[in-house]
């Protein structure tokens, strides 16, 4: 399984799609923290709300989580690559491997918002959520920067970026299943919007909310300025362990499965 | 004795109804170049696919380096090499960043393999040039050196020999061969140019509609394919001595009915006739006759003869 991540970190340092995602997630960060700042300023009319909302992290994880899916997982068996990966370390090693490395990357997606975040809020201008996402709501709220609150805002990111990605996680045995990065992508984004919409539905039957509770999709999951330090571990645990599920999945689909 | 490194029981792969492999039981021993024969749709890929573990076997079991499991073992997987249908290149790295990739995949600790495998397969010139920009004769190139990076002890090539010029077709050849004599290696190689494999392979597997039909040595497959003229004499006796007085490296063989069959020489009719005449012995028949590599392999898999 080393010998597989080593291997693909060397493949992502010289090849596009995971450096461009990352690019783009810093890139949007900056750029959605300023124009919140301009909505907050008066300098963009509350018109323009909606189109400042496509650099949030709800759009641009939900957007390019999959494709990392799609490229890490998917590309290999359009490549053949994988051919040499079953040969060097077996389809648990390969399965493990894709599990970390994908978590790993889309994690690393939404890291910019929560930096941006520190940095916007380092600067004490106004902020106004063009979307009541848990890094607009940080940056909105105002208030300075000291050593705790730089400690919060790192832990609601990570807890934020964690169950992100885990929501997204359902693209990993997808990835096995379907092996076309494009597919994945297509189908990955859609299941982003459609993730919460369809846990809030099912936290509303009796008998499916505790169910829903022990899922990333459940709505008290979501990190916010409010949440206590024993939230936060909760939604870390919650993600990890869906993240970590969806790996099991991927490696009962993948174990017998014929490779072309 | 000669150590078996690979022996199938009973091989099946069904997709739905339809057996790709049905029943295949072959055994390679180490440092034999086996070559696996067969139309498009015999089952050649298919079995290579098992052997590599990217298949699950149906049915059967797959005996690895002397271990036996319904489907080889991990351990067992590393220790073979394969460039099985396409080369797995990443277009938008070089050829060396390709190899250093796969040493990393295969945790080969010595990145001198890297130039020294590239040397050996002609590549080490590419320099900053993109595998995408490459001709399909330098992919599979790449390919082979990919899969000899592990050092592997058996090697599995599909169609190696693909899109490669003729001077790249004999550099794949002397390296397949040196590979099984100067270090073991055993080489299990399909292809459809049936000249090149003859000339590659020591071994030959012959598979067809999923089944192994015939499995043959090289020097079996010459004597099946050997031309020769067949010459008769109305004194078969006298035929036979004039023949072994003036060829008698021919290694004359005397057939049922008293024809004579003459291996090396079947190009050699109107100087055999001159000899023959010039002894007083009168040939009632001389013919050249022999299967060709191509009649022979359409013969085992019940196809038409050229």
């Amino acid at each position: 399984m080393i010998n597989q991540l080593r291997a693909d970190l060397y493949a992502i340092g010289r090849t596009g799609p995971v450096l461009i995602c990352l690019a783009v997630a810093v890139l949007a960060a900056a750029l959605y923290t300023v124009l919140q700042h301009s909505l907050a300023a008066g300098d963009l009319g509350p018109e323009a709300a909606s189109g400042v909302q496509v650099l949030s992290d709800a759009l641009m994880v939900s957007l390019m989580g999959p494709l990392l899916f799609g490229a890490l997982v998917a590309q290999p068996f359009e490549t053949k690559s994988v051919h040499d990966s079953l040969l060097a370390s077996g389809r648990g090693a390969f399965v493990g491997a894709k599990t970390v490395l994908t978590a790993a990357a889309v994690t690393a997606l939404s890291l910019p918002y929560g930096i941006a975040v520190l940095i916007g809020l380092a600067t004490e201008q106004e902020f106004a959520p063009a979307i009541p996402t848990a890094f607009s709501q940080l940056l909105a709220a105002g208030g300075g920067l000291d050593g705790g609150r730089v400690g919060e805002i790192l832990a609601i990111t990570a807890a934020m970026a964690v169950l992100t990605t885990a929501k997204l996680s359902v693209c990993l045995p997808l990835a096995f299943v379907l092996r076309r990065p494009l597919v994945v992508m297509a189908i990955g984004f859609v299941w982003g919007f459609l993730a919460d919409l369809i846990g809030s539905t099912a936290a509303d039957v009796e008998g499916l909310d505790a169910l829903v509770h022990l899922t990333p999709f459940a709505r008290d999951h979501v990190p916010g300025l409010d949440s206590t330090g024993g939230d936060l571990v909760g939604t870390l645990a919650v993600s990890l362990v869906f993240i970590a599920l969806m790996g099991l999945v991927s490696w009962l689909i993948f174990r017998r499965a014929d490779v072309k | 004795m000669s150590e078996t490194v690979l022996r199938t029981r009973d091989l099946t792969k069904h997709y739905g109804d339809h057996a790709a492999v049905h029943a295949m039981s072959i055994r390679l021993e180490r440092g034999r170049i086996y070559g696996l024969i067969g139309r498009n749709g015999a089952g050649k890929t298919t079995l290579m696919r098992l052997i590599a573990g990217l298949s699950i076997p149906s049915s059967g079991s797959i005996e690895l380096f002397g271990a036996d499991a319904e489907r080889p073992r991990t351990a067992d997987l590393a220790r073979i090499g394969t460039l099985i249908e396409s080369p797995s290149l990443h277009g938008g790295m070089t050829a060396r960043q390709n190899m250093h990739l796969h040493r990393l995949l295969r945790g080969v600790p010595d990145p001198r393999v890297e130039e020294r495998l590239l040397e050996l397969v002609g590549l080490a010139g590419t320099g900053r040039k993109k595998v995408r920009d490459f001709s399909l004769g330098m992919r599979q190139r790449l390919g082979i050196a990919l899969a000899l990076i592990a050092d592997p002890e058996l090697l599995i090539l599909d169609e190696p020999v693909n899109g490669l010029d003729p001077q790249g077709v004999v550099e794949v050849r002397r390296l397949v061969r040196s590979l099984a004599e100067e270090r073991g290696m055993t080489v299990l190689i399909s292809s459809h140019n049936l000249p090149e494999l003859f000339q590659t392979a020591t071994d030959y597997l012959i598979v067809e509609g999923g089944e192994l039909r015939m499995t043959l040595t090289l020097e079996e497959l010459e004597a099946q394919t050997q031309q020769y003229l067949e010459v008769a004499a109305a004194d078969p006796a006298a035929l036979l001595t004039a023949l072994e007085e003036a060829y008698p490296e021919a290694e004359a063989r005397v057939m049922p009915g008293g024809t004579v069959r003459l291996p090396h020489h079947a190009d050699q009719a109107e100087q055999v006739l001159r000899t023959l005449v010039s002894a007083d012995v009168w040939p009632t028949r001389l013919a050249r006759e022999g299967e060709s590599l191509e009649s022979f392999f359409l013969s085992v898999i019940g196809g038409e003869r050229a």
